[in-house]
C-alpha cells in the first residue's frame, strides 16, 4: 500500500520537473545574458527537483527495508514467543538483534515517517523476554514493556537515556565489559536494579552488533526472568547488608574497646587491630609483625602467647613487665572457624600495673596486720596456756583437800581458759586464712605441681583429722581404688584442701560414717568426701564456697570455723584446674567433688607450662 | 659448763612468755639471756656464746634473718643452734642453708614444743606428764 503510494508521488514529482524544464528552461537556452533572477529561480528548481528524486529513491529503498526488517523481526519475535527452553545464546539474539539494529539505523536514517516507532515498540512489547537495546556509549535507546514491566518502570521510555551502570547491580559490571570485549554474552546471570528498589535476575544474552560501516554499533541484549535467581540474589543482597551492618557494628564494638586488640595470623601478621591498638602501636600496625609491632624486635618473642595459643588451641594469659614498672597483661584467644578450623589469634592487652600494685599492697598490709595481730596473740595463747599448765600443776593438788566452794570456782577457771585457747587458736586460723585466701587470689600463691600419688594424702587427712571424730560414733573410711593413676597437684595444697573438707564432713556429721572416694576418669581424678551428717539446705548449697559464709551457724555445739575454709579450697582447685562443688539433701548427708588432672592426661607442654612462672592458662 | 639459751625478740612480752616456757629449764640450770634486736643479739650471742638462740624475724635496727646469718657465718659460734620464730605465710628469703637458721618454728607457737624442742637440744630431761 505504501509503497504504490510512493511509487506514486515520485512519478508526480519526476512529471512536474519534466515539464518545467521544458516550459521554463528550454525557451531561455539561446538568449545570453539572461535575467540573473530566473537564472537563479533556475537553479533553484533543478536543485529542488534533483533532491527530489534523490529523496524519492531513498524512500522508496528505506521504506522496502524498514518493512523487511519489520517482517524478520516479526519472525524473530514469534520464534522467540515459542519459547525455547532457553535463550540459546547469540543464535537467537543475532537475528532479532539484527532486526532492530536496522529499523533503528533506518529510524534514524529515514525518519519518523517512513517506519512509525510506535510499530516497531508494539512488535517489541509483544515479546514474552525483556529486550534492551544500548548505543555504543552504554546509553539504552529501546526497551521493551517486558523490561520496563520486570524493573518496575511505568513505561519503556523511562529507561530510554540510563547507562547500563545505572540499571545493573554492579556500578562496573563485568559481564558489560566481557561483552564489549568478545561481542557476545551468553545466558549469563544478570542482576538489574528495580526502579522501586530491590533486585531482578535475569539469564541475559547479548550481541554487539556492527554498525554500516563494520565498526562497532549497538548492543542488543534479551533476556529473560529467572524467578529463582531473582529471590537467591535478592537474599544474597539483604544477607549482604545484614553481614555488613552485623560488620560495623563488630568493628564500632571492636574500636570502642579501650584496651589494644588485635587478631594475629600464624605467621604473626597482625591482620586487625582496634582503634586502641592503632592508636598505641601505629595507624600502619596492620599487616605488621606482632613482635616488630608490640615490641620492636626482629624476631618472635621467646615467651609468645600466641604461639601457645595456636599449639595448644586454648587461651593463654601471660604478663609482662614492661619498660620501667608497668605490667601489661596479655591475653591470647584462639579464634575457629565454624567447622573448628584454627584460624587466628585474638590478642587482648591490658594496663595491670594498677590492679597489681593494688593487690601487693593488699598482701603486704594484710601480711603486716596478720604479723601484727599474731604477735599479741602468741603471748595471749602463751600466757593462757602457762596459766593452765600451772593451775593443773600446782594449784590443783593444793586445793585437794580444800573448800568446794574454791575448787568448783577453779575448775570453771580452768575451763574458761581452755575455751580462750580455742577460740585463741581460731583467731588464728582465720589470720592464715585472711592471709591464704587474700595470696590466692592475689595470684601470688604459686602452686609446687608435681606427679603424686592420692592414696597416701588421703590417709594422712584422716589420721589428721581423726581427733575431731574421736568423742563421736563416725567411721572415717578411705574408700580407694587398687590401682589409681597419679595426679598432678601441690601435695601441701591437696593436703589442706582434704583436712579442710574431712573436718567439716566429721564436725557436721554425729553419727554414721565420712567416706573418701577416688574414681578414676578418662583425663580426671574425682574425689569425693561423703557424710551422713546433717546435709545442706538447697538455698545455702549454692554459697557454701562464698567467703564468711557458714552453713548451720546457728547450730548450737559446733565448733566454729572462719567461713574462710571452703572458698580457700575452691581457689586451691581451680588453680589445679579442677572443679569443686557439692552435693546435698538436707538431712541426709553431704557430698563434695573435686576433680584432679591425671599426669598421663597433660601433655609435656601443659606440664611445663605449669612449671613456668607467671603464666596461668584458663 | 651452763647451757646458755639466747632470745632475741623486740616484744617485752613475748621475751617474758618464753622466758616463763623455759623456766623450767631455768631451774635445771641453764641460763637465759635476752636481746631486743638484731644487733644486740649477735652481740650478746658472740659475747656468752650460747647453745641455744631463738631469733625473732620482725625487728628493729637488724631482723632475724640477718641476725642469723652474722652468728652462723662467726667461726668462734659454729657450736650455736639457732631457732627462728617466724609467722606463718611470711616470706622467707631464700638462704644459704650454711647460713639459715637450723630450724623454724611458726607463730603463735605452742610452749610446750618449745620447752621439749630446747630439753632435747640442751641435753634436760623435763617432766611433760601432768
Amino acid at each position: 500500500m505504501h509503497r504504490t503510494t510512493w511509487a506514486a508521488f515520485s512519478l508526480l514529482v519526476a512529471g512536474v520537473a519534466v515539464l518545467l524544464t521544458i516550459y521554463v528552461v528550454m525557451p531561455n537556452v539561446d538568449e545570453r545574458g539572461m535575467d540573473q533572477d530566473l537564472s537563479r529561480a533556475m537553479a533553484v528548481v533543478v536543485a529542488a527537483l534533483g533532491t527530489a528524486i534523490g529523496l524519492t529513491g531513498v524512500f522508496y529503498t528505506s521504506a522496502a527495508k524498514a518493512r523487511r526488517s519489520l517482517r524478520s523481526l516479526e519472525t524473530a519475535v514469534r520464534s522467540r514467543q515459542r519459547r525455547a527452553p532457553d535463550l540459546g545464546g547469540s543464535a537467537l539474539v543475532e537475528p532479532l538483534g539484527r532486526a532492530v539494529h536496522d529499523l533503528i539505523d533506518q529510524l534514524e536514517s529515514a525518519g519518523q515517517a517512513v517506519v512509525d516507532r510506535q510499530s516497531l515498540q508494539d512488535v517489541l512489547d509483544s515479546m514474552p523476554d525483556s529486550l534492551v537495546v544500548v548505543d555504543e556509549v552504554g546509553v539504552v535507546q529501546l526497551a521493551n514493556r517486558t523490561f520496563a514491566e520486570r524493573l518496575r518502570y511505568e513505561r519503556p521510555a523511562e529507561i530510554v537515556g540510563k547507562t547500563v551502570a545505572a540499571l545493573t547491580v554492579e556500578a562496573h559490571p563485568l559481564w558489560y565489559a566481557a561483552l564489549l570485549e568478545s561481542g557476545t554474552l551468553v545466558a549469563a546471570d544478570v542482576t538489574f536494579k528495580a526502579h522501586s528498589g530491590g533486585v531482578v535476575s535475569m539469564k541475559t544474552s547479548g550481541r554487539r552488533l556492527s554498525d554500516s560501516h563494520g565498526g562497532p554499533g549497538r548492543i542488543v541484549l534479551v533476556g529473560r526472568d529467572d524467578a529463582e535467581l531473582t529471590t537467591l540474589t535478592q537474599e544474597l543482597l539483604e544477607t549482604t547488608e545484614r553481614l555488613q551492618d552485623s560488620e560495623r557494628f563488630f568493628q564500632n564494638l571492636f574500636d570502642a574497646m579501650d584496651d589494644p586488640i588485635t587478631v594475629i595470623a600464624e605467621n604473626y601478621e597482625i591482620l586487625q587491630a582496634n582503634r586502641q591498638a592503632r592508636l598505641t602501636f601505629g595507624r600502619d600496625i596492620i599487616g605488621r609483625r606482632c613482635y616488630q609491632a608490640f615490641r620492636m624486635r626482629d624476631e618472635p618473642c621467646l615467651e609468645c602467647p600466641a604461639r601457645m595459643t595456636f599449639a595448644q588451641n586454648m587461651s593463654v594469659s601471660v604478663e609482662h613487665r614492661m619498660f620501667g614498672n608497668a605490667i601489661t597483661r596479655i591475653s591470647t584467644y584462639p579464634l575457629l572457624s565454624k567447622e573448628g578450623e584454627f584460624k587466628a589469634v585474638i590478642n587482648h592487652k591490658r594496663d595491670v600495673t594498677k590492679e597489681r600494685q593494688l593487690e601487693d599492697l593488699k598482701v603486704s598490709f594484710l601480711m603486716a596486720v596478720s604479723h601484727d595481730l599474731r604477735t599479741p596473740l602468741t603471748s595471749i595463747l602463751g600466757f593462757n596456756k602457762l596459766n593452765i599448765r600451772r593451775l593443773q600443776r600446782h594449784v590443783i593438788p593444793a586445793m585437794a583437800a580444800g573448800p568446794e566452794e574454791a575448787r568448783t570456782a577453779l575448775k570453771k577457771a580452768i575451763s574458761d581458759m581452755e575455751i580462750m585457747a580455742s577460740e585463741g587458736e581460731r583467731l588464728g586460723r582465720l589470720v592464715n586464712d585472711v592471709l591464704d585466701l587474700s595470696k590466692l587470689e592475689a595470684g601470688k600463691l604459686r602452686l609446687n605441681m608435681e606427679d603424686m600419688d592420692l592414696a597416701p594424702l588421703i590417709e594422712a587427712a584422716i589420721i589428721a583429722t581423726s581427733a575431731l571424730a574421736r568423742d563421736k560414733p563416725i567411721l572415717v573410711i578411705p574408700d580407694l581404688p587398687h590401682t589409681c593413676p597419679t595426679a598432678w597437684g601441690d601435695r601441701d595444697r591437696l593436703a589442706q584442701v582434704l583436712v579442710n573438707l574431712l573436718s567439716n564432713a566429721i564436725k557436721f556429721t554425729d553419727h554414721g560414717e565420712v567416706r573418701v572416694s577416688v574414681s578414676v576418669q578418662p583425663t580426671e581424678l574425682l574425689v569425693a568426701v561423703f557424710d551422713s551428717g546433717v546435709g545442706i539446705a538447697p538455698d545455702e548449697l549454692s554459697k557454701i564456697f562464698e567467703r564468711f559464709r557458714q552453713v548451720g551457724e546457728a547450730q548450737a555445739g559446733r565448733t566454729a570455723g572462719t567461713g574462710l575454709g571452703l572458698p580457700i579450697c575452691k581457689e586451691l582447685i581451680t588453680l589445679h584446674h579442677g572443679r569443686i562443688w557439692a552435693e546435698s539433701k538436707h538431712g541426709q548427708g553431704s557430698t563434695f567433688f573435686f576433680t584432679l588432672r591425671r599426669t598421663d592426661a597433660l601433655s609435656q607442654l601443659e606440664r611445663s607450662a605449669d612449671l613456668t612462672p607467671h603464666v596461668t592458662t584458663f | 659448763m651452763k647451757k646458755r639459751i639466747l632470745i632475741v625478740d623486740d616484744d617485752a612480752h613475748i621475751r617474758l612468755l618464753l622466758h616463763r616456757t623455759l623456766e623450767e629449764l631455768e631451774l635445771q640450770g641453764a641460763e637465759i639471756h635476752f636481746a631486743e634486736d638484731g644487733i644486740d643479739g649477735v652481740e650478746k650471742a658472740r659475747a656468752l656464746h650460747p647453745d641455744l638462740t631463738i631469733l625473732d624475724v620482725m625487728m628493729p635496727r637488724m631482723n632475724g634473718i640477718d641476725a642469723c646469718r652474722e652468728i652462723r657465718k662467726d667461726p668462734e659460734l659454729s657450736s650455736v643452734y639457732v631457732i627462728i620464730l617466724t609467722a606463718r605465710g611470711q616470706t622467707m628469703p631464700p638462704m644459704d642453708p650454711a647460713f639459715g637458721p637450723h630450724e623454724y618454728m611458726t607463730k603463735p607457737f605452742d610452749p610446750d614444743r618449745i620447752v621439749s624442742r630446747a630439753a632435747e637440744l640442751l641435753g634436760f630431761e623435763i617432766d611433760m606428764d601432768f
